[in-house]
């Protein structure tokens, strides 16, 4: 290879770095339109959601669709938020959410810590019967769990939503990882002053873990807003509804005359709009906190 | 080195979980598993036959009798889940004492629960049944009572409706409708009928008036129409029809196909009925018709729409009259077309009211609230509010009503739900019911079914209508 | 450690362990226990006594809804997992390839799974969906619109004289599916292709080997225990789906033939067919389990770590 490079002439050499040159650029060229054409299939959706929730039904409704509005309709917004039970599904959504996320970090960290710091029999045992659970599809345990929530009297209740999924394995796996990278000599030292593991708990390790318990916080949240299924399964008084069981459920009707049982017309507009209603908090917490949410999702690879 | 362990720890799972299912080896031999729920408060009541196998509407020996006197100082909580609406749950609760308590026995709370479909409240009674978290009262269809009867927690009525402290008048009730209650083969009343509905034929009257177009009585001129509408509007669907269950049931019994029977058989994989529903589907190729399933949306919507596609005729429940109402055009109603040469029918729909097994006095408590339902200021408000009709002849007759029925010549929401019940009560002689049975609900979800799939071309007529006795089998097995 | 100690440990784990023996491991016991009660039912239950045995798998395997199902099932695991791996890899290879907006292009193609499945489904729904009458079209639908045909491809009933197929509702599953499976896969192949060690690129460059020959030779094996993760975590999640052809047909999948096992799961427990719903689900879980299993054989023998 060298003694060849060595025997070709200068201008041989110059005619092989432009066409190189040549292939590159238009492998660039190549390359962005591919990432570019890909980046707006992946974002049309979003865009027609947005713009349709801004048509008026007539236009919504042409043989050739318009790609902008002609005139923007706010009032669409209002009437999705004016279909019944909407506000009632949102609160119960944001408590239900900050109630289990608060209850569940608690009980993660302290698993987490227990697995990662404290030591008694059976503790690599205990860890690796936890983790072959998440290898199991949460399906079989959800037609006993759906009896045992009857057999309490829980359904169409909150604590339904929040109680048999406060146990996250996965999240007590990425935290352990976490508390195990903080150096023992830190936990030593804090021993010989006296500190108690709760102390060491909470000035210590959760402090320098807390990247990973926000991002748990966050991915935690975003799962409470686009749970579905069990809620749909155990919830049938709208009242205990979710968000997303309320939008797939709610009737979108022409006039905005209201409810779920009623029937109507699907007026699309008012439903994008709730669609997109349904989809704003997610893009503003990604919009803050990206960082967080990447890093939790990419640590899920890192360490499958 | 993880990984693996994590497949061998599954696989012990596995393995400790065969081992560890309860088994117990009988006296006679044979292997069984202890039911796996038990019910918190089951009553004791085996009467002595095996109860191995067989599903069986067998009465229940032990079930409790009318108490002959009440206890007006004690505090009850009768728990009455229904699918009403806020509306008809309001028109409810403002009879009750501060929205809650009997007028007549402010010592009694009633607690509603809604659900938003019949199906919910059923699948919601049948998950609460095994652990003991049913209601006191309930919204009901016959079909939902022989399901709950497999467990046997549907109480029976016959003692509180004779009761000579806490009765009613039988003969107040309409005699078809009361005798639904009893259609369970054991000749004991399982259920009351609370309100009642129908299916017509709405249309919409100036169009018709402004093309002079007549209403259609049979099949065959409704289709003839059909094609007349097309031809003064091409961008229409002349006719929409909300329900395909009720669709085939109907036109199975005005042409007198079988479709299922009281012994629980199911009947109407016949040449008859295959026979119309690939007329309908040839109707549907020629645009003539659609139904809810296919649509996407209750053809009211399109009746009383704007926008196109909308429909000239619709046919639907009384109980959803209010959406038949358009500020656009008069809404007319009619009956359902009949079959060529043979008779009309039509369904009668509706809930009814069943009572659950708890101690007696509770049931006394929930029985006094059964009679409150039917009293007539309920009665009269449920159905001026909803377009069903009222069950007893009382409030069918009381001036309040007939009043209420005069309301139906404007052309307004509540005169549209008016004219409804007006047309309710003037076909009552030709309403029916099919028989009510475990997995009939099935049957009707599946003749359904078998319309959708051989309309929309997803399955041909055979194997549409193989599946739909497959399906109601599996259910039933 | 001393024994003193041994406590704490149990304190601290007591809220993950009660949870997790009410919601986990009871329930994965009592579920099997169903599974092999035949034809358990909780209603029947108060009174009967049910026989050991493999009738609920034996009426699954009979019963044409749950072949339909796990005949979606796998159509939907076969189509989308390989799909949307090799696009996610095409996509993770070619973001890194570039400086300007790189992190831009990241950003958008992270933001389809940061969404909420049903209202997007729901807007893929609109965006194929027809309006009209079984003759004519009054709204032919975006997607029909930019490619300039008239296709019904999800609606039931039909419209403008067409009609939608098997095919066509599958195909606009997979797409849905595709779409929201692709940000994760792009994520944790990106990650991995940004730790792959620049100088193995450089020999190859010395060595003028083409691209392709670098991408096969170099890029694809030191990327394959990621590859390996996605795949498998993408098997696992198609096997599992449901939600996504809830968020596209609504409620009734069984009337457009797009119902899931896991579908068939929650109607048989809304049926309160539990001993069926059992066995529906350790059908699924013994599928993952083989998967699992397979491919942790596969990975051990061609994993390039």
């Amino acid at each position: 290879m060298a003694e060849k490079l060595s025997t070709v002439s200068n201008t041989d050499l110059e005619t092989l770095r432009r066409r190189q040159k040549i292939v590159s650029i238009t492998i660039k060229v190549v390359t962005y339109v591919f990432l570019v054409a890909f980046a707006l299939i992946v974002l049309f959706p979003f865009y027609w959601m947005i713009i349709s929730s801004l048509k008026t039904e007539e236009e919504y409704r042409r043989a050739i669709p318009t790609f902008f509005p002609q005139h923007i309709v706010w009032t669409n917004y209002a009437d999705a938020v004016n279909v019944t039970g909407f506000w009632r599904a949102l609160i119960n959504t944001l408590c239900v959410g900050v109630v289990s996320t608060i209850l569940s970090i608690v009980i993660t960290i302290l698993a987490a810590y227990a697995f990662a710091r404290l030591k008694f029999k059976g503790r690599e045992t205990l860890f690796s019967i936890l983790l072959a659970t998440m290898m199991i599809p949460g399906e079989l345990f959800t037609i006993t769990n759906y009896a045992t929530v009857s057999s309490f009297g829980w359904l169409d209740s909150y604590q339904v939503l929040v109680v048999p999924f406060l146990v996250s394995v996965f999240y007590i796996y990425l935290l352990r990882q976490n508390f195990k990278q903080i150096p023992d000599e830190l936990y030593y030292a804090a021993k010989v002053d006296g500190s108690s593991d709760l102390k060491y708990l909470l000035k210590v390790m959760i402090p320098l873990a807390l990247p990973s318990i926000i991002s748990i916080t966050i991915l935690k949240m975003m799962g409470a807003w686009n749970s579905y299924i069990w809620c749909q399964l155990v919830n049938h008084n709208k009242d205990y509804w979710l968000i997303s069981v309320w939008l797939r459920n709610a009737s979108f009707t022409a006039s905005g005359d209201t409810g779920v049982s009623s029937t109507g017309n699907v007026n699309y507009p008012i439903q994008m709009a709730a669609c997109t209603i349904v989809s704003i908090p997610l893009f503003l917490v990604f919009l803050f906190f990206r960082k967080y949410i990447i890093r939790g999702v990419s640590r899920s690879g890192i360490k499958g | 080195m993880k990984k693996k362990s994590l497949v061998l720890a599954s696989l012990l799972l596995t393995a400790t979980a065969l081992a560890s299912c309860g088994k117990t080896e009988k006296p006679n031999g044979g292997l069984t598993v202890e039911g796996w729920n038990v019910v918190a408060n089951a009553n004791p009541k085996d009467d002595g036959t095996s109860s191995t196998g067989e599903v069986t509407l067998s009465p229940t020996t032990a079930n409790s009798t009318c108490p002959t006197t009440f206890d007006t100082s004690k505090q009850y909580k009768v728990s009455y889940w229904s699918t009403m609406g806020d509306t008809l749950k309001s028109t409810v609760t403002s009879h009750l004492k501060d929205g809650k308590y009997l007028p007549d026995y402010p010592n009694i709370e009633v607690e509603l629960v809604t659900y938003s479909g019949y199906t919910e409240l059923r699948n919601a009674i049948v998950t609460a049944i095994p652990t003991g978290g049913y209601p006191d009262l309930s919204f009901c269809y016959p079909d939902h009572v022989a399901l709950y009867n497999n467990a046997e927690v549907v109480t029976h009525l016959d003692s509180f409706i004779q009761s000579p402290t806490f009765g009613i008048d039988s003969s107040n009730i309409t005699g078809a409708f009361y005798g639904e209650g009893a259609a369970f083969g054991d000749g004991h009343m399982y259920a009351l009928p609370f309100a009642k509905s129908t299916e017509v034929l709405y249309y919409d009257k100036d169009f018709f008036t402004a093309n002079e177009l007549e209403i259609p009585t049979t099949w065959s001129e409704m289709w003839t129409l059909c094609e007349d509408i097309l031809a003064i509007d091409e961008n229409c669907i002349p006719l929409g029809i909300d329900s395909e269950a009720n669709l085939f049931i109907e036109l199975a019994k005005q042409y007198g196909f079988d479709y299922t029977n009281t012994s629980g058989e199911f009947l109407f994989d016949n040449e008859g009925n295959r026979s119309f529903v690939q007329s309908l589907a040839n109707m549907y190729d020629e645009g003539y018709f659609t139904t809810q399933t296919l649509y996407g949306t209750y053809t009211s919507s399109l009746f009383s729409s704007k926008t196109d596609p909308r429909c000239y005729m619709c046919i639907g429940s009384t109980g959803g009259a209010q959406y038949q109402y358009s500020d656009a055009f008069e809404t007319g109603i009619a009956m359902i077309p009949a079959a060529d040469g043979g008779s009309s029918a039509v369904i009668s729909q509706g809930p009814s009211l069943c009572m659950f097994d708890k101690a007696p006095d509770q049931e006394l408590a929930s029985w006094l609230v059964t009679k409150f339902l039917l009293s007539d200021e309920v009665q009269i408000d449920y159905a001026k509010a909803s377009g069903y009709i009222p069950v007893t002849q009382s409030a069918q007759n009381s001036t309040t009503y007939q009043t209420y029925l005069d309301g139906r010549t404007q052309n307004t929401k509540p005169g549209v739900i008016a004219k409804a019940a007006y047309q309710s009560v003037q076909q009552l002689p030709y309403y029916f019911t099919s028989a009510a049975f475990n997995g009939s609900s099935t049957a009707r979800d599946e003749v359904g079914n078998i319309i959708v799939n051989v309309i929309s071309g997803t399955k041909s007529i055979d194997s549409a209508f193989k599946n739909a006795m497959d399906e109601c089998e599996y259910a039933a097995s | 450690m001393e024994s003193k100690h041994q406590w704490r440990g149990w304190i601290f784990l007591a809220p993950t362990l009660i949870l997790m023996a009410v919601f986990t491991f009871y329930p994965f016991f009592k579920t099997l226990g169903m599974a092999f009660l035949n034809g358990y039912d909780p209603l029947l239950g108060v009174h009967q006594k049910f026989s050991v045995g493999f009738q609920n798998f034996i009426d699954a395997f009979n019963y044409p809804q749950f072949k339909q199902c796990l005949q979606n099932t796998i159509i939907v695991t076969i189509v989308t997992v390989p799909v949307s791996t090799i696009l996610a890899l095409l996509i993770a290879v070619a973001l890194n390839s570039i400086k300007p907006f790189q992190k831009f292009l990241q950003t958008i193609f992270f933001v389809p799974y940061i969404t909420n499945t049903i209202a997007i489904g729901m807007v893929f729904a609109i965006m194929f969906t027809m309006i009209g009458t079984p003759k004519t079209v009054t709204t032919p639908g975006v997607i029909n619109s930019i490619l300039g045909v008239n296709i019904n491809w999800i609606n039931i009933g039909k419209i403008g004289g067409s009609r939608s197929t098997y095919f066509t509702k599958m195909f606009v599953l997979c797409v849905y599916i595709i779409w929201n499976a692709l940000p994760f896969k792009i994520l944790i192949l990106l990650g991995a292709l940004q730790s792959v060690n620049k100088q193995y690129y450089d020999a190859a460059k010395v060595d003028c080997a083409s691209r392709f020959r670098t991408f096969m030779k170099i890029t694809v094996p030191m990327l394959s225990p990621m590859l390996a993760y996605v795949l498998i975590t993408g098997f696992i999640g198609s096997f599992k789906e449901y939600t996504a052809s809830v968020a596209i047909f609504g409620q009734q999948l069984n009337t457009f033939e797009m119902n899931t096992v896991v579908g068939y799961i929650y109607d048989q427990i809304g049926l309160a067919k539990y001993g069926r719903a059992a066995a529906g689900a350790l059908i699924l879980f013994m599928i993952i389990l083989a998967f699992t299993i397979f491919n942790n054989w596969v990975s051990s023998k061609k994993v390039h770590y």
